[in-house]
């Protein structure tokens, strides 16, 4: 570090708004960054970097920066390590806040809300927070007082469900489902974007486990009331027991059974599952997204291992049928990529998925077998330095961390999902039922995990809704668990069927709460919902 | 077919077999239940692979708690 303090102490007590237009390039003078000694600036500040050229993309005009900002995470960073150090770290931090609007304009928006509140109450001040939230705030980015690793909690606003440029229009969707609502306070008014944390490793308190884990316990929050756990209590919790990898700070990394304790300790379960499936795991990547719970992936290359969260997937417009077995249709199949948080590099990073065939030693039968893996292809550097140098991981683990209440395992309901699809594909054979009234056969499954009553919502709140009458008849007949799996079945013979199941049984004695029929307009929709309440002895409500 | 398109409508004769194997379910030797078993046998063979690759993605050993995750900035 440099002699001079003044290179690092760059937060004041006295909290001072510094204003900025945006640029490319001008967050590092702006915050008067140096980075330290044997540090070079392209490593130092790659995430800061990530994170200015990200904010640029989202057309990002103007940046305000407080100067005096305590933030929860780094204070007990700064508590358990970095106050112990010889060289005085401060305990503050800066925050920098991203809007899409000149910013004279932005404070002469921030001066109105309040100015129109004090006149028309909270009522008009929650409406007009949130109304300039939505059009002009982008998010925020703590600056830590560390010049080798200085982006503490980032959450930025993610990108539109749809690609804006023309020339990508209607190739892809966005699917940011592993993302929550962050609020933060400026001028008096109350700012909101929703995002996913972010923040890079500082390799003192966190290295990149203990990061992924962070980000993906902050979406965990959202679900139901648990504080998220700093890295430090990450680090913690998850070399209290063992520490097979040496001391816990300067962190030299976690296993995956540190990892899962961890998780374990902040009141969360620890789902693992191996990829040895690439189908599977698309499916299972599907599944966690669409479920809200942001998955941990642990990947390998010749650098390593390596831990990112995910926070979104990219996916087809439109589902196209792609069989994983006869007749038989997995809505993962939209599945095109990823959104990361890769801690190396920088927040809602896209990495591709592609299989590939590698021979693999097996130990049983002590020859090379042809296997299909999965691997996830990371721009390692996609700022300035062209042109993009692309890193392929391959993905061997998948860590959701998911409620401790929910005991069936996404992989558990995929496995119910087989038994749906097997049910209603017996259903032409069980009724003889010519192969003219069947046209197309194959059956198209998707699943998810979801809070009972959000699942009752998102029936009579999306397209082509529930009547009311079956809303209440829902509501009044079938006793849902706190958390629901749902089995949606589709075809070209009959609409949309979802199977719900009680998340607290499990595999050998699963409890199926019932069969919900949102739209019943196909001749044979009626039919196979009274045919799978038969089967699976549950109540239909249709 | 295309989406606009509309399967055709279940003819009486589906409509009355499906009613009848419906009703009679409960009966384990019925036409119906009999005709389910045997086709349910058929496709547990078929999709027997993804019940398997779902297994061995939840049979963890030591190795997997075991791996190590430390790749540095």
């Amino acid at each position: 570090l440099s002699g001079d303090p003044s290179t690092v102490i760059t937060s004041h007590r006295d909290l001072r708004v510094d204003w900025f237009s945006f640029e490319l390039g001008t967050l590092e003078k702006a915050l008067k960054l140096s980075s330290p000694p044997f540090v070079n600036p392209s490593k130092a500040f790659r995430q800061l970097r990530y994170v200015e050229k990200y904010a640029g993309d989202l057309q990002c005009k103007s940046l305000a920066i407080e100067s005096h900002y305590i933030d929860r995470d780094y204070i007990e960073d700064h508590s358990v390590f970095y106050s112990k150090s010889l060289y005085p770290y401060p305990n503050s931090c800066r925050r920098i806040h991203f809007f899409s609007l000149e910013a004279d304009a932005v404070k002469h928006r921030l001066f109105e809300i309040v100015e129109h509140a004090a006149q028309q109450g909270s009522i008009a001040y929650k409406a007009g927070c949130e109304r300039f939230s939505e059009e002009a705030y982008l998010g925020f980015a703590v600056v830590k007082p560390l010049a080798g690793s200085p982006v503490g909690r980032t959450v930025l606003r993610c990108f539109p469900e749809l690609p804006t440029e023309p020339e990508r229009a209607g190739q892809f969707r966005r699917n940011f489902r592993c993302t929550r609502v962050y609020k933060c306070h400026l001028a008096g008014a109350e700012l909101s974007v929703c995002g996913l944390a972010f923040q890079q490793q500082d390799v003192g308190v966190s290295a990149c486990a203990t990061t992924a884990i962070w980000s993906a316990l902050q979406k965990a929050g959202d679900h139901e009331d648990i504080a998220p756990a700093t890295p430090a209590q990450i680090t913690m919790l998850a070399t209290r027991h063992s520490l097979p990898g040496g001391r816990p700070m300067p962190s030299e990394g976690l296993s995956v059974d540190q990892m899962c304790q961890a998780v374990q300790a902040v009141g969360v379960a620890p789902n693992l599952f191996r990829v040895e499936d690439v189908n599977l795991a698309r499916g299972l990547l599907h599944s966690a997204i669409n479920s809200g719970f942001a998955p941990v992936l642990i990947l390998e290359s010749q650098i390593g291992r390596h831990a990112v969260a995910v926070v979104g997937m990219k996916v087809k417009p439109r589902h196209e049928v792609l069989s994983i077995a006869v007749n038989t249709d997995d809505a993962a199949s939209d599945l095109l990529g990823l959104y990361i948080h890769d801690d190396r590099l920088g927040p809602y990073l896209r990495a591709d998925l592609a299989s590939k065939d590698v021979q693999r030693w097996n130990r049983w039968t002590r020859r090379l077998d042809q296997k299909k893996v999965l691997h996830v292809v990371i721009p390692e550097r996609s700022l300035h330095e062209e042109p993009e140098v692309k890193q392929a991981w391959e993905l061997t683990h998948i860590l959701i961390p998911m409620h401790s209440k929910i005991r069936l395992s996404l992989a558990g309901l995929r496995h119910v999902a087989s038994e749906v699809v097997k049910a209603t594909l017996t259903y032409s054979d069980t009724f003889q039922i010519p192969q003219s009234d069947i046209p197309g056969p194959t059956v198209t499954f998707n699943t998810w995990i979801v809070r009972a009553h959000k699942y009752v919502e998102s029936l009579f709140l999306s397209s082509g809704s529930l009547k009311p009458d079956r809303v209440a008849r829902i509501s009044t007949t079938i006793s849902l668990a706190r958390y629901v799996g749902v089995v949606r079945i589709s075809s070209q013979y009959f609409d949309p069927i979802d199977v719900v199941i009680d998340t607290t049984s499990t595999t050998r004695n699963i409890h199926s709460l019932g069969i919900i029929v949102p739209v019943t307009e196909l001749a044979h929709t009626e039919w196979m919902s009274q045919y799978l309440a038969k089967v699976f002895g549950c109540p239909l409500v249709a | 077919m295309s989406n606009t398109e509309r399967p055709p409508t279940i003819s009486e004769e589906t409509r009355r077999r499906i009613e009848e194997g419906l009703r009679n379910w409960s009966s384990a030797d019925s036409d119906a239940r009999v005709r389910f078993e045997a086709a349910q046998a058929r496709w547990d063979q078929v999709l027997q692979p993804l019940e398997d690759a779902i297994v061995a993605s939840e049979r963890l050993t030591e190795e997997d708690f075991a791996i190590r995750i430390n790749t540095r900035d």
